[in-house]
């Protein structure tokens, strides 16, 4: 370790997450190499929602895997709790894409899940009924997973990762495969869920409404290399309101930016 | 079962234009140019079955020939040598040549234990005695009836593969004619599939004593087991997965004014493929028993029924050899049919590989 | 299925209309015309044979006919059953007529080649302590191969899906070993095995363990990426995923490698029986061929059909009891 270290040691006391000089490529099909994310720099606070935006192959998906812990930077320093992340861990949380939930398990097991393979499922199996009454899935305990809507699928997916009580969640474009109006049913479910667990969140979103409406912050990305353009915070207090002009002219910049970035 | 994973991966591509880029983008291989100057490692690594060979051939010559005594050995050490030749050029043309030498990286140490493993099985018989005669005779006496030999196993394999094609090829149409009706008319169905689960699982051996009497020729009769064998792998899966199409598919079709046969034609049979593909290799592997079957009990030829016969008057050096032939045959058909499979199902990640 | 279907073999009836009627009386018609012509027509070939069996067999049958047709009345299931099966039912009384009136009744097809069905009956009702034994003991070497075929394939085919090390060096041997067919092997087991029940059992499991392994792990290398991702960051240990997540996934490639595995043990089997123990229902068939004792060989055919079936229909029944979340795996 550097001298610097305990100072950085120090932040993350505070900070929580801290994502320094984070650099990650690939190698293509061709053989040609594709830079992911570079010298990508990102803190962030407790219990704070962060989203991420951006057009595709900016990298914000493999931020997520490298917080996770799926996937390694080959450079720069990553530190949850002022700690180096070094593989999975049930106290970050990972909501994937695709809400492919094990189409062998019930809802039921779907949701405990996490529970089960930590071996706390006998201590606190009442937990799992309280979160499938919070998420409004009660009646669909022993439905399979193919049985179920969209929607739902989405709800068990976010309670089998709330349910472990993670300090960060990762959110990658969960609510992207559903229509509108369970979007923004789903999406005031996720605040009413992250003002009772207080997790850091961390979205990934191509949705710039559904960003602004959910985020703190909302950092801007663009692609090849990936990295930062724009970090602004949303101080609209909440429940948002998406026609006030507050909101509108939020958006209206972030698009501009991501506009501009194309050109 | 296959096909239905196969649709579902077909709309999840459909549904999201671009996966998650890590996963695609870090699994293939990157694309090399075709030629390329090896490195040092990757030159000692295509080194390793040379000193298998020459490890084998220096145990060979120098260990003392003890069993059976007075045995002298002639074909061992010129077919080493010949493995060596032959080696040594496909290690000259893996320095330029960046496919073959990915490849060959690949096998050195499968072949380097390979010649020791084979030298190992030298040493139990011809030097040593540990493995008897004449149960299990030395790599050098299977050799030599194998060479001895050849022109019989040509004949018996040729013979076996005229039997096995004509029944693949004619359980195979079959299969197919009948797998698309009984997935597509229910009336269909309802006929055919008892007469499928009663005489499809039942082996060959059992019906060749009343269907070489009931055909009155032991060739029709041996075809006719091999067919069932085939048939049945082909009817069961093909006529599942057609009636388990999406029917989102079918519908989808039908908006568009596809006609009936276009629809079976167009949508249903390309979504069975991969059941399809399944079914074939069961099917090949179920054929191969009904090869055997048929040989040893119907037409009484090929290299099954000499198998047995030279089992019989514990001619086991020749048994060797027919067994070794078999097993070339049949894993060759084998790669053969899963090459062919992997062409067909080129589109589909994930499937059962060989 | 649906969910009447489901709601239980208990589910009473509430009417029936005349269509259905004509449906479950049907096949009595058949039946009745089985009987009939056996009642009715002298039995003429060969001379001074008089039936012993099958008279007695059509009269059980038709008692269990009328049985489930009197059931059908109050119970839903065995009357959608039976609404099923008539068609079928009636081209097997029909055939059993033909065969009937064919054979015995006229001798227009000959001995010992085509039997009458009494005759095929006698094999079997005539020998039953044989035909036990037989059974048992071709039960008893089917069932131990395959359970050693079942755990060798599942070890192997997943230490080959799970470990690129393992797969390197085991696939090329299930590739040579594999497609070569059990009966083909005999020669050589016969004398490589300590007896000849042994080389059997190994034969058995030889092609129990092929097809299971090579499904299995072409299963396991498709396992879809996230599944096991998920698991991993809700905390899930190797072996958790492993159990609750890869085996689960795989579940349909096993049940497909145990298929094959059950039809090509058969076969294994029989090869097994007819040129190594000398016992069994193989043997049994290949003696009764040398004594061209015809009746014997179909009755064998017969019970040998009713084993593959109720062997695989169990094998179907537990997929489909164990596989409940999906929808589209082999029907039977």
């Amino acid at each position: 370790m550097d001298e610097g270290s305990h100072s950085v040691v120090e932040e993350t006391r505070q900070r929580q997450l801290l994502a320094r000089d984070i650099t990650r490529a690939f190698i293509n099909e061709d053989g040609s190499e594709l830079v992911a994310l570079k010298d990508f720099s990102l803190e962030i606070n407790k219990g704070q929602i962060i989203a991420l935006v951006g057009p595709s192959g900016c990298g914000k998906s493999t931020f997520l895997r490298l917080v996770a812990g799926l996937d390694e930077p080959q450079a720069g320093t990553l530190l949850y709790n002022g700690q180096p992340i070094a593989g999975p861990s049930p106290d970050r949380g990972f909501v994937f894409q695709q809400t492919n939930l094990y189409p062998w398990l019930t809802v039921a097991n779907n949701v405990a899940f996490g529970l089960k393979a930590r071996g706390l499922y006998h201590e606190q199996k009442h937990r799992v009924q309280e979160m499938i009454d919070l998420m409004g899935l009660s009646g669909f305990e022993k439905a399979w997973p193919h049985q179920i809507s969209g929607g739902m699928a989405s709800r068990v997916a976010l309670a089998q990762t709330f349910i472990q009580d993670p300090g960060v969640i990762l959110l990658d474009e969960p609510l992207s495969a559903l229509d509108a109006f369970t979007r923004a049913i789903i999406q005031d479910e996720i605040v009413a869920l992250w003002q009772q667990f207080e997790p850091i969140i961390i979205l990934v979103s191509h949705d710039v409404e559904e960003a602004v409406y959910l985020a703190d912050r909302v950092v801007v990305m663009t692609p090849r290399p990936g990295r930062q353009i724009a970090d602004l915070a949303i101080d609209l207090p909440r429940p948002r309101e998406r026609t006030a002009p507050d909101f509108i002219q939020i958006r209206r910049e972030i698009l501009q930016l991501l506009k501009s970035e194309e050109r | 079962m296959l096909g239905k994973q196969a649709i579902k991966q077909l709309r999840r591509g459909s549904a999201q234009a671009k996966p998650p880029a890590p996963k695609t983008l870090m699994q293939p291989a990157p694309k090399a140019p075709l030629l390329q100057k090896p490195r040092l490692r990757q030159l000692l690594q295509l080194a390793l079955p040379f000193v298998g060979i020459f490890v084998a051939l220096a145990l060979h010559q120098l260990l003392p020939n003890v069993y059976p005594a007075n045995y002298s050995p002639r074909y061992w050490a010129p077919i080493l040598l010949i493995c060596t030749a032959i080696y040594a050029l496909c290690y000259l043309l893996a320095c330029a040549l960046v496919p073959l030498r990915r490849r060959l990286l690949r096998l050195s140490w499968l072949l380097a234990a390979v010649f020791l493993l084979l030298e190992i099985y030298d040493i139990a018989t011809l030097k040593t005695g540990t493995l008897k005669l004449p149960f299990i005779p030395s790599p050098d006496k299977v050799i030599e009836q194998f060479v001895v030999n050849f022109p019989q196993i040509l004949q018996a394999a040729s013979a076996s593969l005229q039997l096995l094609a004509t029944g693949f090829i004619i359980g195979l149409m079959l299969g197919l004619v009948s797998g698309v009706l009984c997935g597509c008319s229910r009336i269909a169905n309802y006929w055919i599939s008892p007469l499928l689960k009663i005489a499809g699982p039942v082996p060959g051996l059992v019906w060749l004593p009343i269907f070489v009497v009931g055909f009155s020729s032991s060739r029709i009769g041996s075809i006719a087991a091999l067919v069932i064998a085939v048939w049945f792998p082909i009817t069961l899966m093909l006529s599942n997965a057609i009636k388990n199409t999406d029917l989102e598919y079918i519908e989808h079709a039908q908006t568009l004014g596809a006609s009936r046969l276009y629809i079976v034609f167009h949508v249903m049979l390309p979504a069975a493929v991969p059941a399809l593909a399944n079914a074939l290799f069961m099917a090949l592997a179920g054929s191969f028993g009904a090869l055997s079957a048929a040989e040893l009990a119907g037409v009484k030829s090929g290299l099954a029924l000499a198998v047995k016969q030279m089992g019989t008057i514990a001619n086991f050096g020749v048994v060797f050899a027919y067994v070794i032939a078999m097993i070339f045959i049949f894993s060759t058909l084998t790669a053969l049919m899963f090459a062919v499979r992997n062409w067909l199902l080129r589109w589909q990640k994930g499937l059962v590989r060989w | 299925m649906s969910p009447s279907t489901a709601s239980g073999i208990f589910a009473r009836v509430s009417f029936i209309r005349p269509k259905e009627v004509a449906k479950l009386l049907a096949p009595l018609l058949a039946l009745g015309l089985c009987l009939a012509t056996d009642a009715a027509l002298p039995s003429v070939y060969p001379s001074d044979y008089s039936e012993q069996y099958f008279p007695a067999f059509l009269r059980i049958v038709l008692l269990l006919y009328l049985a489930c047709a009197a059931l059908s009345c109050w119970f839903k299931a065995v009357r959608q059953r039976l609404l099923h099966f008539w068609g079928l039912l009636i081209a097997v009384f029909v055939l059993l007529t033909f065969l009937n009136l064919q054979t015995v009744k006229s001798g227009n097809f000959l001995l010992p080649y085509v039997p009458s069905p009494d005759q095929i009956l006698g094999a079997i009702f005539g020998n039953l302590p044989t035909v036990l034994d037989n059974l048992g003991g071709s039960l008893s070497l089917l069932l131990q191969g395959i359970t050693l075929g079942g755990v060798a394939g599942m070890v192997y085919g997943s230490c080959m899906g799970y470990s690129r090390f393992f797969n390197y060096w085991l696939s090329p041997f299930i590739k040579l070993i594999g497609p070569v067919p059990s009966t083909a092997w005999m020669a050589l087991a016969m004398v490589l095995a300590p007896s000849s029940h042994a080389a059997s059992v190994c034969l058995v499991a030889l092609s129990t363990w092929f097809p299971l392994s090579v499904n299995l792990s072409g299963g396991i290398r498709g396992v879809n990426k996230t599944y096991i991702e998920r698991a991993q960051t809700l905390g899930a240990s190797h072996f958790f995923i492993l159990r609750k997540v890869i085996y689960p996934a795989v579940l349909p490639n096993i049940f497909t490698g145990l298929f094959m595995g059950v039809c090509f043990s058969l076969t294994a089997l029989v090869g097994a029986e007819m040129l190594g123990v000398q016992s069994g229902l193989g043997w049994y068939i290949s003696y009764a061929e040398a004594w061209s004792e015809f009746d014997l060989i179909y009755s064998t055919i017969l019970i040998f059909i009713l084993v593959a079936f109720t062997l695989i229909t169990i094998l179907f029944k537990i997929q489909k009891q164990v596989m409940k979340w999906t929808k589209g795996a082999i029907q039977w």
